[in-house]
Formats: structure tokens, sequence, C-alpha cells
């Protein structure tokens, strides 16, 4: 994040002439350009600090290797980054950095996306000419909730210390001794706070911070990965998914966008992931806590749909949503219910008051609005001229009989359930509940309830509208469950079976 | 339509004489088998056993170090090698303080399993060795399925079953460990 000027300066790299912005870093040119220099301590979203002597580069004018990551682009700069001469030092660099490593890699959760691995294989020379004992240091440090930290590990390349310092500003980290013995810590090993540790794992090039969540859990090189938009909050961080064949979710991880996250994503919404994964999940149609094929569950929810239709009482369907759905869901949500089945009753929480009291909770990312689509929810029902009433209401008017026929698009997440909760102990058996939702817990509540597996988050594709009004797209990458289906792809077959019971029953059948 | 249709030669209509043949042939052989007069592959299979190559590659054994414990780290090097995808590993905590990782669960599907070796070529630590065991005769589908207790401590082993990294009085060499 050097500060860049929009004037391009022309610098010779290899001995080819490139264009780069004035005064951007170096290795940030160098990799805009295709060409690889190898680097621990250096990273876009730090400061600079030359700790690890790995980019080192040969500039014409000057007798001596330097340090690339301390280079900012200037007209006529002619950089060497392959000669042998550098290949060298960087050799030498790696040896240096391996001295005291312990080399326990299939001990090490970082085997596979390690920063010592990778470099060995291009530049490591093979053969140690080290024959001294290695120094001994602390292993397994227990660094609260989230972090293990093994000293013997780390290269000391500080980008953990730049980043308590610079990011999240606890200044926990730090490095301790000198020499041989120095160690990264925190003061008497005590335990990190704040909102943003596991970040620190993230920028972590070696296996010295490691995620106590994700430890031992997999092997890196087996997981699988989809880009995703993170489901904790309206900031909308921009997460990769780490899932093994999109049957088990093990991890999130940042992914750059400088315009919602950078680099950054809170330990909260890292771990949203768990309401996602496989354990908690609804795998199945289910009519009162028993499984049912999807194209009876259907069948069941048309018929009752058609009699209400025939008699004209379509007013007695009442449906709630949220905004953990995106725009896609809730447009094809509000097209079948209020426009085709004319419905009027919508329920969901007081979105308006939780949009206009979101702000930042700690100055950072993670802000109060609970909901990754907020915007796109007032906005989808604005479009559509829908009005929502509270929770509070839905109750009244099931205790009145206003409601015969409950339609409860739940999300997954806890957040939810207490409301659910509340609805769930004013039904009796006159009123037909049918729950869509990816949540086991959802459908435990209304154990009676037709209840449909919807898509978790990660699974959806879709957009979905932050606190700041950016519209991000997420791609499906994988699905969990056979019989899980989108909340559009659910209302249109509802809408044939509706329609059409007889044929819709062949097409499903075959 | 009438050149396919083949008339029946003379070899064919005597066909009695090719049924007398094949039976000379059944006959001679049934009787020079019960004669002992040829050589015979057979051998009185479970009383009499046949010598395999010191090469060949049966059941797979856990190694343990010199302290009773599995030799295995779970770094899974082993099951990424598998080109049967038989091996099941859970990783967790040792409860040794002075080990950090162990497998909580080994499992190999032997029925999956090719019997390759490559796990054995894999395997850093000699964790994973090859036996020679190969009398694997089961009932049921899911005792094929064996966990640590079978490939680690399985009477047959005698307890020799002990990684060369952990062998008393054995001097690895630096070089053989790591860097």
């Amino acid at each position: 994040m050097s500060d860049t000027n929009s004037k391009k300066v022309k610098i010779t790299l290899n001995g080819k002439e490139i264009e780069a912005p004035a005064g951007q870093n170096l290795l940030d040119a160098a990799d805009a350009n295709g060409v690889e220099i190898p680097r621990y301590c250096y990273h876009p979203g730090l400061s600079v600090a030359g700790q690890c002597r790995m980019c080192m580069v040969e500039v014409e004018g000057n007798p001596k290797l330097q340090i690339g990551c301390n280079i900012r682009c200037s007209d006529g700069l002619k950089v060497i980054s392959d000669s042998e001469k550098v290949k060298n030092a960087v050799k030498w660099s790696l040896e240096y950095h391996l001295v005291n490593h312990p080399i326990d890699c299939p001990i090490c959760d970082q085997a596979g996306e390690c920063g010592l691995q990778e470099y060995y294989m291009e530049h490591g020379q093979y053969k140690s000419d080290m024959h001294e004992q290695k120094v001994n240091k602390q292993k397994v440090v227990d660094l609260g909730d989230h972090i293990v930290l093994d000293k013997e590990r780390c290269i000391l390349c500080s980008r953990c210390v730049r980043f308590t310092q610079e990011i999240s500003k606890t200044s926990e980290f730090g490095i301790f001794n000198r020499g041989d013995r120095s160690v990264i810590g925190t003061v008497d090993d005590k335990p990190l706070t704040g909102n943003y540790q596991v970040n620190t794992v993230d920028i972590c090039p070696v296996g010295a911070l490691t995620s106590k969540d994700f430890r031992f859990e997999q092997r890196v090189w087996f997981l699988d990965e989809t880009e995703s938009v993170c489901s904790g909050c309206s900031k909308g961080c921009n997460v990769f998914v780490h899932h093994k064949k999109g049957k088990h979710i093990y991890r999130l991880k940042p992914r750059f966008n400088e315009a919602v996250n950078s680099y950054w994503m809170c330990d909260k919404g890292r771990y949203t992931y768990k309401d996602s994964n496989y354990d908690r999940r609804l795998s199945n149609a289910k009519m009162a806590g028993v499984d049912i094929p999807y194209s009876e569950a259907i069948q069941t929810w048309a018929s009752d749909l058609r009699v209400l239709v025939a008699t004209e009482r379509t007013d007695e369907i009442g449906v709630w949503i949220s905004p953990h759905h995106s725009n896609e869901e809730l447009n094809s949500i509000l097209d079948t219910f209020s426009g085709k089945l004319k419905v009027t009753k919508f329920y969901s929480e007081n979105i308006e008051q939780i949009v206009q009291k979101d702000e930042s909770v700690d100055g950072f990312l993670l802000r109060s609005d609970p909901y990754p689509n907020s915007k796109g929810f007032l906005s989808t029902l604005q479009g559509k001229k829908v009005k929502t009433q509270s929770t509070d209401d839905l109750i009244q008017t099931i205790k009145k009989g206003g409601v015969s026929h409950i339609v409860l698009i739940c999300p997954e997440g806890q957040r939810i359930l207490p409301e659910m909760l509340k609805i769930s102990k004013v039904l009796s058996p006159f009123q037909f509940v049918i729950v869509l939702t990816p949540q086991l817990a959802a459908m435990e509540i209304f154990s009676a309830a037709l209840s449909l597996p919807t898509l978790g988050h990660y699974e959806k594709t879709g957009t979905f509208i932050n606190h700041a009004g950016i519209v991000q797209h997420t791609a499906a990458g994988f699905k969990m469950f056979k019989e899980s289906h989108s909340v559009t792809d659910i209302l249109n077959d509802l809408m044939i079976a509706q329609a059409k019971p007889a044929e819709t029953r062949e097409r499903m059948a075959t | 339509m009438s050149n396919l249709i083949r008339k029946p030669t003379l070899e064919s209509k005597s066909y009695l004489i090719g049924i007398f043949k094949g039976l000379m042939i059944t006959g001679r052989h049934f009787f020079m088998n019960l004669l002992g007069l040829s050589k015979r592959p057979t051998i009185q299979y479970p009383e009499q056993k046949r010598n395999y190559s010191s090469k060949f590659m049966g059941v797979h054994v856990l190694t343990k170090k010199e302290n009773g414990e599995i030799a295995c780290t779970s770094c899974m090097l082993c099951a990424t090698n598998c080109p049967a995808e038989c091996i099941h590993i859970v990783a967790a905590e040792s409860p040794n303080p002075k080990v950090e990782k162990y497998p909580a669960v080994y499992e190999i599907d032997l029925l999956r399993c090719v019997f390759c070796g490559f796990c054995e070529d894999a395997c850093p630590v000699d964790a994973v060795r090859m036996g020679r065991d190969y009398e694997l005769a089961e009932l049921a589908e899911r005792n094929f399925v064996v966990g640590i207790d079978y490939l680690m401590n399985r009477p047959a082993l005698n307890n020799k079953n002990i990684s060369v990294f952990h062998e008393p009085h054995k001097v690895v060499t630096k070089t053989a460990v790591g860097h």
C-alpha cells in the first residue's frame, strides 16, 4: 500500500522495459509484470522492514546488492534480479534462515503453503554446510483462543510484529533476545486479545504462528479453494473458502480487495463457516421430522397452496425473510409471493433501524449490522413496493388466527434462532408451516413443519450489497448436499407444481 | 443371403470324434496327476506354504518407538501418495507432552488397497511398512478396515516392529533425517 501517484515511470527489470506508477514498491511492480522476487518480510499491507534479505537485487550504479523491497520505482531505474550474483545471495540467505529451523514439516500445519518450502525448491542449496547444533526454542506456546506459536520455526520476519503495531494496533508481538536466541512472542507469553488475531497466521510465511481452529485438521494440499464473501456482517469481506471436495469446509482466508477489506478479515467472520459446515446442516427434506424426497415435499407444499389459491385465501399466507439472502433470492421470493400469489404479509426484523444504526464496532472491519445484504434487502423491497412487519407482528397475527400458511425462509447462523423459537411457541396445528433453511437447528425448532434444505451461504451464487453500497458477486463452487437447492430453484419448482400438478409429478419422477 | 449359410463340413458332422479327442486329454491329465507322473504346481496349502520373495508386500505394519508409542507423526504423506485413497488418518495432539502430533485414527481399507507400497516409500519416519501377511479372510466387509490396534500390535509381529529411527544403538545419519 505504497502511496503511489498516477504518474507512470519507465524502469528496466532484467533487461526488459516496464511501466510502473512512480513511487510503487519494486516488488509490487515486479509482481505486476510476472517477475517473482523472493521475500519473507515484505507484505504489501504492511510497512517495509528489510528483515529477511531474501529480495536482494542488483541496481545499476550500486556496486553491492541491495534489498528490493526498499526500492521505489523512479524513472530510469535499472534492476537485475536473475543474475548469478543475486541467485547466490538468495541461496545463502535462505541457508541462513534454515540454520535454526527445526524442519519439522511433517507435523507442521503450514507445510504445503510454507514460504521456506517454496523457496527451498527454487533457491535452496540442498546440501547443508551447517554442522553446529541447532538452537532449541520453545514449541507449542499457547497464545490465547486462536493461536499457537512455535518459536523454533520462526524466521524473525517481523510481519506479525508490524501487523499488531500498524493494523490491529494492539502492539502485542515483539522480538525478544539477541542473535540466534532471538524469538518472537508476547510479554510473558500472554494470550493475544482482539478480533484480528488470526490474520497473523495468514501473513506468517512459515509455520511459527498456526491457527488453533485449523490445527492438525487437514493438510493444505487436500483443500480446494472457492471465492466468496463473508456472511458475518455488512462489511462483506472477500474470502477464500477452503474445503475438501465440497463436503467439509475447513477454514476461511481473506481475499484481497482494496475497496472492502484489503488483506484482512476479523476472527468473528472467519468462523462463520462453522454454521455452513456439514455437521450443522439439514441434508434432506423433512416432514414432521421424517425424511421425504424433495419432489414429494414440493408436491405437499404446492397442494396446500392450490387450496388457498382456489378458495382465494392467499392473504392467509405469511412470509418471514431476512437480509442473509442474496438479491437474486430476495427478488425471486418477492416475485413468487408478492407478484404471483398476491401475498401482503411479509415479516422480518426491523432492517431499516439496523441499517441506520450500522457503525464500525472496532474502528476497523467489523460492523454492527450482522447481515451481509441489508442494503440489498431494503432496495429490493423498495423496488417491489413491499413493506415488512416485525416478528412480533407475526406472532400477534398467528395468535389472532390471521395466517394459516407460514413460510419461514431462514438463513444459517445463531442469530435468527431466538426469533424462530418465539414463533414456534405460538404455533398450533391449524397452521401449515414451511421452513426453508440450510440449518439443522432451525428444522429442529419446527419439528412438526415441512422443512426444505437450502444452500449454505458459501455455496450460493448471487450478489450482495455491503454497507458502502458495493455490489459483490459470489460464485458457487461446490454443493454440500445433493438434496439441497437454492431458494430460487425451490420457488420455481413450487410454482410449476402449483400450476400443473400432474405434469410436474411426471417431470420430477424422471 | 444364401451364401451366408455355411454348409456343415465333414469334420463338424463327425463331432463324436472331437468329443472323444477332448475326453482323451482330460483323462490323460487325470491319471497323470493321480499317479504323480506330471509336475504339479499345486501345494497342500494350509499345511504347506509357499516361500515368497523378500520383496513381497502384504498387510501393512505400523512401527513403534522404543517406548511402545506409535512412530507415525500423521504427516499424511502416505495418504497423499496412496493411489487407491485407502488410508484414513485423523491427527490429534499427542498425550505425551514431548510429542506434538500423533494419529488418533489410522485406518487402512484393505479391500481398496492395491498393495503397491507407495505408502512405505512416502513415509519420512519409517512408520508404515509393507508386512508379509497375506491371509486375509474375513466374514464382514467392515473387518477389512483395520486400525492401529491391528496394524501395530497384531501377534504375528512379535513386537519387533521398531522404527529404524528409534532402534536402540542405531545411528541415523544427519542427511537421512533432514536438512
